[in-house]
């Protein structure tokens, strides 16, 4: 019997995309280019919770510019840092429902190979373009992401269809990664640096050698090794640390339940460190994925995250219990943001969180029925100017993809469109200022 | 800017028919008429209906589900004529179309207009989609048997594709234990793999993203410190007395060997001597030889299993001693061939397939072969959540680590018993045989005798949940259930998914899927049935929940109760729409009963355990490997170790077949380039290949022998320069040491696969050790980079 499925597609099938040459993908044609001129933001920061949200409990009371958190509910925890923060209700994944494919378009708007964001995610995208002037182009840093490996569930970051970024849960080597290189001063590091450049050369040339006894099927494994270690050298460029060299966390076990509060504050710590020393201008932090099995322990709750985000109205304690831990991430984002605020931009004006766009997302909007309508955005800071925050716009029936396009555009970044344009183009009208 | 020429394409067919006649049938596969296109009613049955339908559609779509007012109710296996109906439905749909495309193609992608209210449930990318792309096809008309495209992986001699597979994180880690002869603290955590199937070894995800090569970076580093603090523990030599670089040498080949698998080639050789040489030249001997261990531990060649083979002139790749020892160690042990393995690949005895199936039997009764099958168990059951799954710890305060742990011994140990012992899948599905410490026996209320082993477990008939085997062990209940009661749709989708093979579809959007709140007065059977009594949940829910009742005699953390709080318990179950194995049954132990009795859970076994084996999910790898494992696994009674044997046995396990190196991409993929004034010139990309398949001295300069075609394929170009391919076949009768000489663009700056000396104003590449000589009608390729 002849086979009839092609390799490629099933190979596909896996997750594995095709991955461009490294080299080729340095020079690859820029789909969005930087806009001259215009307010735009120096730094992007993807925040993630899981399990979407009960709408009763989320939505802002008032207007566009007169909105409050009612008492008790999911943003009240906000407050303190509202005047920063652009609310943006009502937008809808389309084409996509249910905890994967939310948490697969989330920042992807189904984007495919052709479209113009090419598939990737959107600090994916952004960071292609953002990244070449720092020494790590993006840096993704996870609370309790992985204890289930990778998968669609557990991972938001796309660097092309299917292939999936993977963010560190271990804030240890975080840091090791961030700032491993200059614990023994600056003469130490660079030497360490300049051995580690030749060994990476030395690999380059084996995985060139293996790649040719390959066949086509078998090569995008190591071109995606060759990028990885195009990566590692990138890496290892670039002089003196330019700033103070934090302290090393405490120890802490990544992927136990008790410890996710204080990994995610560590976590924390350090994606606000690595911005503060411009090693980045793209971070994101991902806590736990949707389904999460997460105990909010620490609040006294028992039950997981997952069931408490499906509990029905009729079980109002229950619904309770998913509102506290709700108003826990809700804590943790108005952390990141006050930091950010409270930080002067290195060498500029204003805060860093006036130079940055700080994007909340969620994968699904009312968990309950496992929809992707309605899902909520909170974006925080003033994008360098592109942002007028201290609003809530609601936009019901469209597409997310323009939110990403906003976003994008914020950034500097010149495109259209993001993901799959069938479900809508151009930025979230009134959403710039 | 992939300058593919049409000649590239053209030699890729004839090569694809050269290598065989072949392609096609699967061994013992398929009956009679091999060689050609598959009917469409088999074509169905195999691509769409087994793969596709069955697994992902029927749960919904059949008569009672939740799509049965639907145009697409299917029929289940088994009854009068479900293959013909089920053909004429979908052929149906398949002709309907909403804008071009076929609603059998829009509705499960979530394209249609109207959507699918059973989700998305395939991606465009999927082999599920492929296979109803040509199930369209076929139902209009459209399709032509030329339209294949040919995949060698599966031919019908039975071998298998020509992969690598990068070491997973627990044989890498067994790896390094083995280099270092004992236990290796990393001090970093691999960011973990992606997981497909359940299994996290899958041979098509394991890649190395840049995170990952960080942490091997930083591994390596580490334990080319642990070298440099002890050198006299890990030189052969001596380098005062027997000179440094000498030294540096004799440790390359060494430690080399060790962390490659193999010997290391002589190219290989030099280029570590060349690392050792620039950080000697500065810092001495001792800092050469870390930076050396450093890159050994991070290479390709350390981090691939590279089981590719070598030509053997019919069109295929044979083991080396060398791969096969590699091979048949990972496959066994999970990690690297030793010593008495190793110098069987030296001196190559292995090749022999007696010696090899000797081999195989060692191995077998080695110690390290029970981790390996525990690691399969646990991957294959959701076992590896145990240590954290969450229980409310007011509700169940004596689930402590301690009992965690000892859990994990326990099924430990019962899996292993039964392998070691011979025992088949029935024994591991309802022996009673199990193992206790004191403190676990206390918690279940066991009691125990006799010796305990050196960890404190005690071998143990179990009278509580007698006859289910690991159905009772408390790491498979504790983990398949929630953290405040027990969970008959978790346990009855484990033994739905892990041991019927049928794939649950996730609820479907807009159903309320909150589970039913713990309610005193009512009992987990009576709250889960009024659950799913809505008919939209039923038609998913009667295939999971039925099964998962038979556990209800075992609480959240795997203790057995009489009383369900305080109610009586109900444990009888039902197997509803299985192929085979539809049955009633009371209690876990008379489920158990019917899955061993069950076919069909033997045949899902074979899958299970292949997809691990194998490192694949891919239903022609899967296909190709079934038949022969299937049949020694039914001969043997369902004996868990006959699949390993008959795997060593087979083909697949000794031979490759795939793509040669640098058959081109399809041309298709346009690696980010649009066409640049750079592109290729045609005299430089455009190769030989002319009328007389000689050289084209005249043309573009280019040279070969008589009797060597060579096409030229320029892979990526950017401003500054490009990177190519030549892909050199001998269209001769006889082996051909063959030459290529080009004229090219602009500087070399690197090559592989080949040695290159200036001819004047050309290049003239000649193979290197390994791909020197090109057998008739074979190819082999080497590739070059130019700076303009």
């Amino acid at each position: 019997m002849a086979r009839t499925l092609r390799r490629r597609d099933l190979l596909r099938s896996l997750g594995i995309g095709l991955v461009a040459a490294p080299f080729v993908d340095l020079l690859a044609r820029p789909r969005a280019s930087r806009a001259a001129g215009g307010a735009t933001a120096l730094r992007l920061v993807v925040f993630f919770s899981p399990n979407g949200t009960v709408p009763g409990h989320w939505t802002p009371e008032g207007g566009e510019a007169d909105f409050t958190f009612p008492a008790g509910s999911i943003l009240e925890p906000l407050t303190p840092v509202r005047d920063h923060l652009t609310i943006v209700g009502g937008l809808d994944f389309f084409g996509a429902d249910n905890h994967e494919g939310g948490m697969a378009a989330m920042l992807t708007a189904k984007g495919g190979a052709g479209h113009e964001s090419a598939g990737m995610s959107l600090d994916q995208f952004v960071a292609k373009e953002l990244g070449a002037s720092t020494r790590f182009a993006s840096l993704e840093l996870g609370v309790q992401t992985s204890a289930w490996g990778g998968n669609t569930q557990t991972r938001m970051s796309y660097s092309a269809p299917g292939q999936f970024v993977t963010p560190d849960d271990d804030p240890a080597h975080v840091y090791a990664r961030l700032f491993g290189d200059f614990s023994g001063g600056d003469e130490a590091a660079a030497k360490l640096k300049a051995r580690r450049k030749r060994v990476v050369d030395l690999l380059v040339d084996e995985a060139r050698d293996l790649r040719g006894r390959l066949g086509a099927e078998e090569r995008p494994k190591l071109e995606a090794h060759l990028e990885a270690l195009a990566q590692v050298e990138k890496g290892l460029a670039g002089g003196g640390l330019g700033c103070a060299l934090p302290d090393a966390p405490a120890a802490l076990s990544p992927y136990d339940n008790d410890a996710f509060p204080d990994v995610g504050k560590v976590q924390m710590d350090l994606l606000l460190t690595a911005l503060a020393c411009d090693m980045t201008r793209v971070a994101s932090i991902q806590f736990s994925h949707t389904v999460s099995p997460m105990v909010p322990s620490w609040l006294g709750i028992a039950e997981g995250h997952h069931s408490l985000s499906h509990i029905d109205d009729s079980n109002v304690a229950g619904v309770g219990q998913f509102v506290a831990a709700e108003r826990w991430f809700a804590e943790q984002f108005a952390y990141l943001v006050d930091k950010l605020a409270a930080t002067p931009e290195p060498g500029g004006e204003g805060s860093m969180l006036d130079n940055s766009l700080v994007l909340w997302a969620k994968e699904m909007g009312d968990s309950r029925a496992h929809v992707c309508k309605g899902v909520p955005f909170v974006l925080a800071g003033g994008a360098g100017g592109y942002l007028a925050p201290g609003r809530y716009l609601q936009y019901p029936g469209e597409s997310h993809g323009r939110l990403l396009v906003s976003i994008c555009q914020a950034m500097g970044l010149t495109n259209e469109s993001f993901g799959d344009p069938a479900f809508g183009t151009g930025p979230l009208a009134g959403l710039g200022a | 800017m992939t300058t593919t020429i049409t000649k590239t394409r053209t030699l890729s067919l004839a090569l694809v028919l050269a290598l065989g006649a072949l392609a096609g049938a699967c061994k013992g596969d398929g009956d009679g008429d091999e060689s050609t296109c598959p009917s469409d009613q088999d074509f169905f049955e195999k691509h769409v209906y087994g793969p596709v339908l069955s697994m992902r559609c029927a749960a919904c779509h059949n008569e009672a589900g939740l799509a049965k007012d639907t145009r697409m109710v299917l029929k289940p296996e088994g009854e009068e004529g479900y293959l013909e109906h089920n053909m004429k439905v979908t052929r149906e749909l398949a002709r309907e179309a909403v804008d071009g495309t076929s609603i059998l193609l829009l509705k499960p992608t979530g394209e249609h207009p109207d959507e699918h209210k059973g989700g998305v449930i395939l991606t465009r990318e999927s082999a599920e989609f492929a296979a109803l792309e040509q199930w369209v096809a076929r139902a209009s008309g459209a399709y032509a048997c030329d339209d294949d495209e040919q995949t060698l992986e599966c031919d019908e001699s039975g071998a298998g594709a020509r992969r690598i597979r990068r070491l997973d994180h627990r044989e890498y880690q067994r790896s390094v234990d083995a280099i270092f002869g004992g236990p290796v603290e990393l001090g970093v955590s691999f960011a973990p793999d992606n997981v497909i199937d359940g299994y996290t070894n899958n041979a098509g995800a394991l890649q190395v993203s840049g995170l990952l090569a960080e942490q091997y970076r930083e591994a390596a580093e580490g334990m080319a410190g642990v070298i440099v603090d002890d050198l006299g523990r890990y030189l052969p030599c001596d380098p005062v007395a027997d000179g440094e670089p000498e030294c540096a040498a004799a440790f390359i080949d060494d430690f080399g060997a060790r962390a490659f698998r193999r010997p290391l080639s002589a190219g290989e050789r030099a280029r570590y001597l060349a690392l050792y040489e620039d950080v000697a030249v500065e810092d001495g001997f001792g800092e050469g030889i870390r930076w050396v261990s450093a890159a050994l531990l991070q290479a390709p060649g350390f981090l691939y299993r590279t089981e590719l083979g070598e030509a053997n002139g019919d069109g295929q790749y044979a083991l080396t001693p060398h791969e096969l020892a590699s091979e048949l160690s990972y496959l066994i042990v999970g990690g690297p061939p030793d010593a008495a393995l190793a110098a069987l690949a030296a001196d190559g005895t292995l090749g022999d397939p007696e010696v090899l199936a000797s081999e195989a039997e060692r191995l077998l009764a080695d110690p390290r072969a029970e981790a390996n099958v525990l690691r399969f168990a646990e991957e294959w059951l959701g076992l590896g959540r145990l240590p954290l799954v969450t229980r409310d710890p007011t509700l169940f305060p004596e689930l402590s680590d301690g009992i965690r742990a000892a859990m994990q011994g326990e099924v430990e140990r019962s899996v292993a018993g039964v392998f070691a012992e011979g025992g088949t899948l029935g024994d591991l599905l309802t022996s009673s045989r199990t193992y206790m410490t004191a403190e676990l026996a206390a918690y279940y209320g066991e009691s125990v005798g006799g010796e305990a082993d050196p960890e404190g477990f005690y071998a143990v008939e179990r009278q509580r949940g007698a006859g289910a085997g690991i159905l009772a062990s408390g790491a498979l209940l504790t983990t398949h259930a929630l953290p405040t009661s027990s969970s008959p749709i978790h346990r009855g989708k484990v033994v739905r998914e892990r041991l019927l093979c049928q794939h649950m579809p996730p609820p479907p959007p807009s159903v309320n899927a909150s589970p039913p709140p713990v309610d005193p007065a009512l009992s987990t059977r009576e709250r889960y049935t009024q659950h799913s009594a809505d008919p939209t949940c039923a038609g998913c829910h009667q295939l999971i929940d039925p099964i998962g009742f038979a556990f209800e005699h075992f609480d959240a953390v795997g203790r057995y109760r009489e009383l369900d709080g305080v109610h009586p318990i109900d444990d009888a179950g039902e197997i509803l729409h299985s192929a085979s194995t539809d049955a009633t049954f009371v209690g876990v132990a008379e489920l158990a009963e019917v899955l061993a009795g069950s076919e069909e859970v033997q045949a899902c076994y074979v899958d299970q355990w292949s997809r691990f084996a194998l490192g694949t999910a891919e239903p022609g790898d899967l296909e190709c490997a079934r038949g022969e494992l299937e049949a020694a696994f039914a001969e043997s009674g369902g004996r868990l170790d006959s699949l390993v044997l008959a795997l060593v046995r087979s083909p697949y396990f000794r031979l490759r077949t795939g793509e040669i190196a640098s058959l081109p991409d399809d041309g298709g993929d346009s690696d980010g380039g649009d066409g640049t004034t750079g592109g290729g010139d045609s005299d430089g990309s455009s190769g030989d290949g002319g009328s007389d398949g000689s050289s084209g001295g005249g043309d573009g300069g280019m040279d070969a022998p008589p009797g060597i075609e060579f096409t030229r394929n320029v892979d990526s170009m950017w401003q500054a320069g490009e990177c190519d391919t030549v892909t050199v076949t001998n269209v001769s009768d006889a082996p051909i040491v063959w030459y290529v000489v080009l004229d090219l663009e602009g500087a070399l700056v690197n090559h592989w696969n080949a040695k290159v000396t200036p001819e004047g104003d050309r290049q003239r590449f000649v193979g290197e050790d390994y791909n020197a000589s090109v057998e008739p009608q074979q190819s082999t390729s080497f590739g070059f980079c130019l700076e303009y």
